[in-house]
């Protein structure tokens, strides 16, 4: 596989994170606590909150903010904060065009149950069920029938191939979706109802990679070439998507909102929102106001200052909060070919010289939590039981003394065999948070006698960097969704042209990688990503850092929804008639 | 002053009792005076270190400048808790250094601890805004140098000599002049990605570079005037070289309006400075800049303490700089002599 494209496409997502404008998914919250309804997961207040913040929903997952019986009817409006460039997640590699498209106006062939903390398994949507060959590399999926388009067309295996036609035609602006089909061999339609897709190897993610793919109409697309296909001058549905499902496009007046419409004629269960308004206002602090005045249900990107200091009655008696900790997490990689990174013991020393305790409970409000998992931190793939190494300073400086790093010559800083613990640690220049307990590191390291100076480093320059590996030390934050598979980022051939920037290499791992690649039973492969999160415990390659939440805010007027890493489900939501919007 | 008897002032001596007669610009010139020497004392004036200390028996002698290895796991805190009550230290006034992070007092208002409050890392605003006063002021002046020798090596030259050099340097000029500033830097920063005063340096060279054109105008435009004197005839008839007739006698006359330029250049680098820290592009976090200080209110707009004090350092220092070469404008201005 080539990795890349892959590669890039995770660095656009954590820069994206690094701003501060992320968020895959979704959470929920809760104002009363009715018995039964609520797990007893969702009843754990967070480090650090207190009994004042009992409306704050952790990060466990799911509440069902499902106060009385659904009704029909009704307007809900969400606040985004930008406005996307267009609406063919296809052609533009945008999160918040993807979130507005993707399964409310278009549908993929299989889709992640949203509600299936913290598993996500692989459910039916427009494939209505599917057959895996024994050698595990041929996938017959049986199409639904009866599945109108949104223009009253039928829904056929035409469609199907006309998509993938366009994602695998490499004169479109697919790359991101194309290189999670590098495994794909072929694809074909045997008859009107029935695909197949045949892979080059088993891949116990192939299903997943099939999850990011809207269909699209073939009447609209299969005429034009890739070009035609990218532009929205040739491609209506750059503009205006057309769809099977549960959700109709109506308007989009950019920079303003983007207007949805239940589908009266969706094959499944039809929303209970009469229309779903995406109103776009770029400032966060405009954002509130609108929210406070009640112009909008949701604010999907709240910061942590808002966050903590969200004092206003108004919000308080209107509005649940929600607190969501997805799939993302922010490291520290120590570049191996550095020689004081080569030694586990200095890498090891340097994470116990790191107060995670101070930097989350300080100076981020209490809000992250602290993680030592690559994989989604609730699923099977982490080890639970497994505690991050603590912080603490001296253990840290009697295994520098130990790895041989000692101050021989009096200047201040350890040194061995001629080399100085000096080093730079590169940022990224628009991660004020990070930046800010980076000098926190500075000024610790530099009291273990190690010397190390801040570098904030433009965007393109910083990627460029990471693939040549030409820094010391940075700081980034990866994400994967709710299953991963880090080939890329952990073994060993991910080094050229991967996501192995480190230059990471244990014979162990990549063996282990190699295996639960084409492991397509569950607690086997997690037992073997359990193994590697042990390893990586003890080597110290990367410092994990922390999960920041993605917190929000959903009007009380709002019933129905549900917490999801796969951002909100619309279609479960419903207005509540008896919500008095001026109390 | 008192009577130098009836011998005619220097012109040096002119225009300096002329500036000195206004109350402000008098005030602004000790402003900078003071901020200059503030620079300098920054150790002294807030450190994480002792100026004087007494410990286990070692006397450190200024271990606020030298930085002694054996002190390396030290700051005054952990000082202040481990001396033993034969130990003694002189501490700074202020005893937080730049890079201090007291985790206890994150986004503090001001208080008795911690004077002018806290940042969002627990580092006193006080003991960064001392220390941020070196970085502009090293940023001023040094922009400030880069750009008036560069000015007035283009401007002489494109004068005196005239002709097509002129023409081409004046075109020249014009293309540097329309370079928006704030893109060269950050692409040039993007481009060097220096570290710690490094970065100091760097961008008071890219300034200097890029905003040198109004002195090269303006030194143009004086030795335009000044090349047809009948002294420099004079010089000229005598058989000096250009180099005499340019340095010796047409440059100095040009002198005084370039000071004037350069004293607000100095106010326009210090902002510039600012606004680039502020976008995250200046100063590393690591070090005190008075625009990156800002940059952390954008976060947290309750903490008002982070606005107000760097604010006030940009607006006083900017203030003071501009106040000082109206003065000497006006002082040097013979129109404006009483």
């Amino acid at each position: 596989m080539s990795f890349g494209a892959r590669a890039s496409s995770l660095w656009v997502l954590a820069l994206v994170a690094a701003v501060g404008c992320t968020h895959g998914k979704a959470h929920v919250d809760k104002g009363q606590p009715s018995p039964g309804t609520v797990p007893a997961a969702v009843a754990v207040v967070p480090a650090g909150a207190t009994a004042a913040d009992s409306d704050w929903v952790a990060g466990s997952l799911p509440a069902v903010a499902q106060q009385g019986k659904p009704v029909s009817g009704g307007e809900m409006i969400v606040g985004m904060r930008t406005d996307p460039p267009s609406l063919n997640s296809a052609v533009d590699n945008d999160q918040v065009a993807v979130w507005m498209t993707h399964h409310r106006v278009y549908q993929s062939l299989v889709r992640l149950d949203p509600f299936d903390e913290p598993n996500y398994r692989v459910v039916p949507e427009l494939a209505e069920r599917w057959e895996i060959s024994d050698d595990k590399k041929t996938y017959t999926f049986h199409l639904r029938q009866g599945v109108k388009w949104h223009d009253g067309s039928p829904f056929s295996a035409r469609d199907v191939i006309a998509t993938y036609d366009k994602v695998m035609d490499p004169t479109t602006r697919a790359v991101h979706l194309r290189s999670l089909l590098d495994e794909l061999a072929s694809y074909s339609a045997p008859d009107d109802h029935t695909v197949v897709f045949k892979w080059k190897r088993p891949y116990f993610l192939a299903l997943d990679s099939l999850v990011d793919i809207s269909i699209q109409p073939a009447q609209v697309i299969a005429g034009l070439t890739g070009t035609q296909y990218n532009e929205a001058a040739t491609n209506p549905l750059n503009r205006h998507p057309v769809g099977t499902g549960p959700f109709k496009f109506v308007a989009w007046e950019s920079s303003q909102k983007i207007v949805l419409a239940r589908n009266d004629d969706y094959w499944g269960q039809k929303p209970y929102l009469d229309r779903l308004v995406f109103r776009i206002q770029t400032d966060p602090t405009v954002m509130l106001q609108l929210a406070e005045r009640g112009e909008i249900d949701m604010v999907d990107l709240v910061t942590s200052e808002q966050w903590v200091h969200m004092d206003s009655p108004v919000l308080r008696s209107k509005w649940n909060r929600s607190k969501l900790y997805p799939a993302i997490y922010a490291w520290i990689g120590w570049n191996e070919t550095r020689p004081y990174f080569a030694d586990k013991r200095v890498r090891r020393a340097l994470t116990l010289l790191i107060d995670r305790p101070g930097i989350i409970g300080k100076m981020m409000y209490g809000l992250p939590k602290p993680t030592n998992c690559h994989f989604y931190w609730a699923s099977a793939a982490c080890d639970q039981s497994m505690q991050p190494l603590p912080y603490d300073p001296v253990a840290a400086q009697r295994l520098l003394d130990e790895a041989g790093w000692k101050d021989s010559n009096g200047d201040g800083v350890r040194d061995k065999a001629g080399v100085e613990l000096k080093f730079v640690f590169m940022l990224p220049v628009a991660g004020v948070e990070t930046a800010r307990w980076a000098a926190k590191l500075k000024e610790d390291f530099a009291h273990a006698g190690i010397e190390m100076q801040l570098q904030s480093v433009e965007w393109a320059a910083f990627s460029k960097r990471l693939t040549e590996h030409s820094f010391d030390a940075c700081t980034l934050l990866w994400g994967g969704g709710p299953r991963d598979e880090p080939t890329q980022i952990w073994h060993s051939s991910g080094i050229k042209g991967g996501s192995n920037v480190i230059s990471y290499r244990n014979a162990e791992v990549d063996k282990l990688l190699e295996d639960a690649r084409s492991m397509f039973d569950d607690d086997a492969r997690n037992a073997m990503y359990r193994r590697i999160g042990a390893i990586l415990q003890d080597e110290q390659p990367y410092t994990f850092m922390y999960v920041r939440p993605e917190l929000s805010l959903l009007s009380k007027r709002i019933k129905g929804a549900r917490a999801s890493l796969i951002w909100w489900q619309f279609e479960s939501m419903w207005v509540d008639p008896s919500w008095n919007t001026t109390k | 002053m008192s009577d130098v008897a009836n011998l005619p002032e220097t012109y040096l001596r002119m225009v300096s009792r002329e500036y000195m007669r206004h109350r402000l610009h008098r005030l602004s010139l000790h402003a900078i005076m003071s901020l200059a020497l503030l620079a300098l004392v920054a150790d002294f004036v807030a450190c994480d270190r002792p100026i004087l200390l007494s410990f286990r028996g070692t006397l450190y002698l200024l271990p606020n400048l030298v930085d002694p290895p054996a002190l390396r796991a030290y700051d005054n805190q952990r000082l202040a808790d481990e001396m033993n009550p034969s130990d003694w230290a002189v501490f700074p006034p202020v005893p937080w250094g730049y890079n201090s992070h007291d985790l206890e007092a994150v986004l503090a208002p001001p208080s008795a601890q911690h004077w002018l409050g806290t940042d969002s890392g627990g580092r006193d605003v006080l003991a960064r805004v001392v220390h941020g006063s070196r970085v502009s002021l090293a940023v001023g002046v040094l922009s400030v140098a880069v750009l008036v020798s560069i000015g007035m090596f283009i401007g002489s030259i494109a004068a005196y000599f005239g002709g097509v050099l002129d023409l081409l340097l004046m075109r020249f000029l014009e293309i540097v002049h329309a370079v928006p500033t704030i893109l060269v830097l950050v692409t040039m920063l993007a481009l060097i990605m220096p570290t710690g005063w490094h970065s100091v340096v760097a961008m008071m060279v890219v300034i200097g570079l890029v905003r040198w054109t109004d002195v090269a105008r303006l030194v143009r435009g004086e030795i335009l005037r000044i090349r047809t004197m009948p002294y420099v005839e004079a010089a000229r008839a005598l058989g000096a070289g250009h180099a005499r007739i340019l340095l010796r006698h047409i440059l100095p006359n040009a002198l005084a309006p370039v000071l004037v330029a350069a004293t607000f250049a100095m106010a326009s680098a210090i902002l510039l400075e600012g606004a680039l820290s502020f976008l995250g592009f200046g100063i590393p976090e690591d070090m005190a800049s008075w625009g990156g200080m800002l940059n952390d209110v954008r976060g947290h707009t309750g903490a008002w303490w982070l606005a107000v004090f760097p604010g006030a350092a940009i607006f006083f220092t900017v203030t003071v700089y501009n106040l000082a070469g109206e003065g000497l404008r006006d002082a040097i201005d013979p129109r404006l002599r009483a």
